[in-house]
């Protein structure tokens, strides 16, 4: 029997307004004068930190934590951390609402999730968001940065930083990032025992939230919020079409163009060359912004030969490809219109035939950014080609028996479901 | 390294083997560029755009003296210090 029918804006509406129950808890309601007591206790709590004060003095006003800047810049001697840890958990967040004074040479900070109780750079992880003269990085001990995109002074911005089992979903809303912005996904660094912190250095601010709180469904999950994600784990000589992707938004691959098979449980582009367009296959996500990744292997180094991540297509005449280049060692930006291909952008990198690279590429609006293993590299922002077009994928050129792996397709930005609620809640 | 925005011709047919792209970039090892031009129609009349670089001094000052093509502007890249 058939229970009464449930609206679905009724359930929009519940998990929207869900109340996440919080772990740490800052909001710095209650103004106070610098020097602030070490340990300080979270307002309105829970939570207590230590307060690192050597050069330089918090105090709290106007509803906002005040951060000078050092009189000699000095990692260590100005921040502040919890006095526990919150261990390591999918889909626990770090939330700070956060305006920075200044974007002069020297200006940084860095807050986040670190593995000890002091208040240095030395050792964040699953990245650190380090605002940093201007632009806004991302930056993990041992793995170095990554460069998100800029930030404006005197500019309110939430970041979240949400715990996967291993790296983290690094986000942030304000100025130009109107919407949820997924900046980037950290792969690296699975240490369990994490303390929130922030290290001062030289760069004055504010901060009017400094929270955390285990985040429910989808972030719960590594990959809760992928539109699309393959391992291509499957009997060798499997047709990719013939083929279910580990997170499949529906329909699976296409072989828009030549042949592909899996092969040692990766993708691979398989036969003779099929023409102009190379080997691609596509797969629908449902998004046009989005942030792309895969493990590209280069087999063969023959001529022309090359292989990359698929953004946008349309059909094999139009379409945005961020392709790691094995013949002239360079990571470029193409724009295939109407069956031309038009180099929008390139840089030179070092590469190895045999040797797995994690590719990233992201489209945002008219921005397609490319990174070869967490460095950006290029990006080309008259990108108007397909713009709102939701198939992305994968493209082989020159020769056979290149390879793809852990392809994965996440949303760039979050405007409306239950991952946006989730945020929305963090944030309120 | 250096900066800089330079105007050059486009190059190319479009093909996958002979591509569009700036004629700049096939006649010295830049580190970088970027079309910031952003032409949808390639080739226009003047075949002309702007591509902003980033290469080592000796590049650019032989990108400087060659007279196909023009500096918009040029400026140092800080060395970047870590963290």
């Amino acid at each position: 029997m058939l229970g009464p029918a449930v609206s679905p804006v009724s359930i929009r509406k519940r998990a929207a307004t869900a109340a996440l129950s919080w772990l740490l808890r800052d909001e710095y309601s209650s103004a106070a004068a610098a020097p602030l007591a070490s340990p300080r206790t979270a307002d309105p709590g829970p939570g207590t930190f230590t307060l690192v004060q050597n050069d330089g003095q918090f105090s709290v006003s106007g509803g906002s934590l005040q951060i000078p800047e050092q009189g000699t810049a000095t990692w260590g001697d100005l921040g502040f951390y919890t006095t526990t840890a919150l261990s390591r958990a999918t889909g626990r967040a770090l939330h700070v609402r956060a305006a920075f004074t200044s974007a002069a040479t020297g200006d940084r900070f860095m807050f986040g999730w670190s593995n000890a109780q002091d208040a240095s750079y030395a050792n964040f992880r699953t990245p650190a968001v380090y605002p940093r003269e201007g632009r806004i990085e991302l930056y993990n001990v041992g793995y170095g940065s990554v460069d998100a995109g800029d930030y404006a002074t005197a500019t309110a911005y939430d970041f979240a930083l949400v715990l996967r089992s291993t790296g983290a979903f690094c986000l942030v809303r304000g100025g130009a990032f109107a919407a949820w912005t997924l900046l980037w996904v950290a792969r690296f660094d699975s240490v369990a025992n994490l303390y929130p912190s922030l290290a001062a250095y030289s760069l004055a601010a504010t901060v009017d939230r400094f929270r955390a709180a285990d985040l429910g469904t989808p972030w719960d999950g590594d990959y809760g919020i992928a539109l699309g994600r393959d391992t291509f784990t499957d009997a060798g000589g499997t047709s990719l079409d013939a083929h279910t992707p580990d997170v499949d938004p529906g329909g699976g691959w296409t072989e828009s163009y030549g042949d592909w098979e899996i092969y040692e449980n990766q993708a691979r582009n398989v036969g003779s060359n099929p023409g102009d367009a190379g080997w691609l296959a596509t797969l629908e996500s449902g998004a046009a912004d989005v942030l792309v990744e895969s493990d590209i292997t280069i087999n063969h180094t023959g001529s022309a030969n090359g292989a990359g991540i698929v953004l946008r297509y349309t059909d094999v005449d139009n379409l945005w490809l961020v392709q790691l280049n094995w013949t002239t060692s360079e990571l470029r930006i193409y724009e295939r219109n109407a069956g031309a291909w038009t180099q929008r952008a390139s840089a030179a990198v070092t590469i190895s035939a045999g040797t797995p690279y994690r590719v990233t590429a992201t489209a945002h609006g008219s921005t397609i950014t490319a990174w070869l293993e967490g460095a950006h590299k290029i990006s080309y922002s008259a990108a108007t080609l397909n713009q709102s077009a939701t198939r992305h994928g994968i493209r082989c050129a020159g020769a056979a028996n290149n390879r793809h792996d852990n392809w994965t397709c996440y949303p760039r930005t979050f405007t409306a479901g239950a991952a946006y609620d989730q945020l929305e809640a963090l944030r309120a | 390294m250096i900066r800089a925005q330079i105007t050059t011709p486009w190059t190319g047919t479009g093909a996958a083997d002979d591509e569009n792209r700036p004629h700049l970039a096939g006649a010295y090892a830049l580190s970088s560029w970027t079309d910031v031009t952003g032409q949808q129609n390639v080739v226009p009349d003047p075949n002309l755009y702007t591509v902003e670089i980033t290469c080592t001094q000796a590049v650019y000052d032989a990108i400087a003296a060659d007279p196909a093509y023009d500096v918009l502007w040029a400026e140092p890249l800080e060395e970047r210090i870590e963290p």
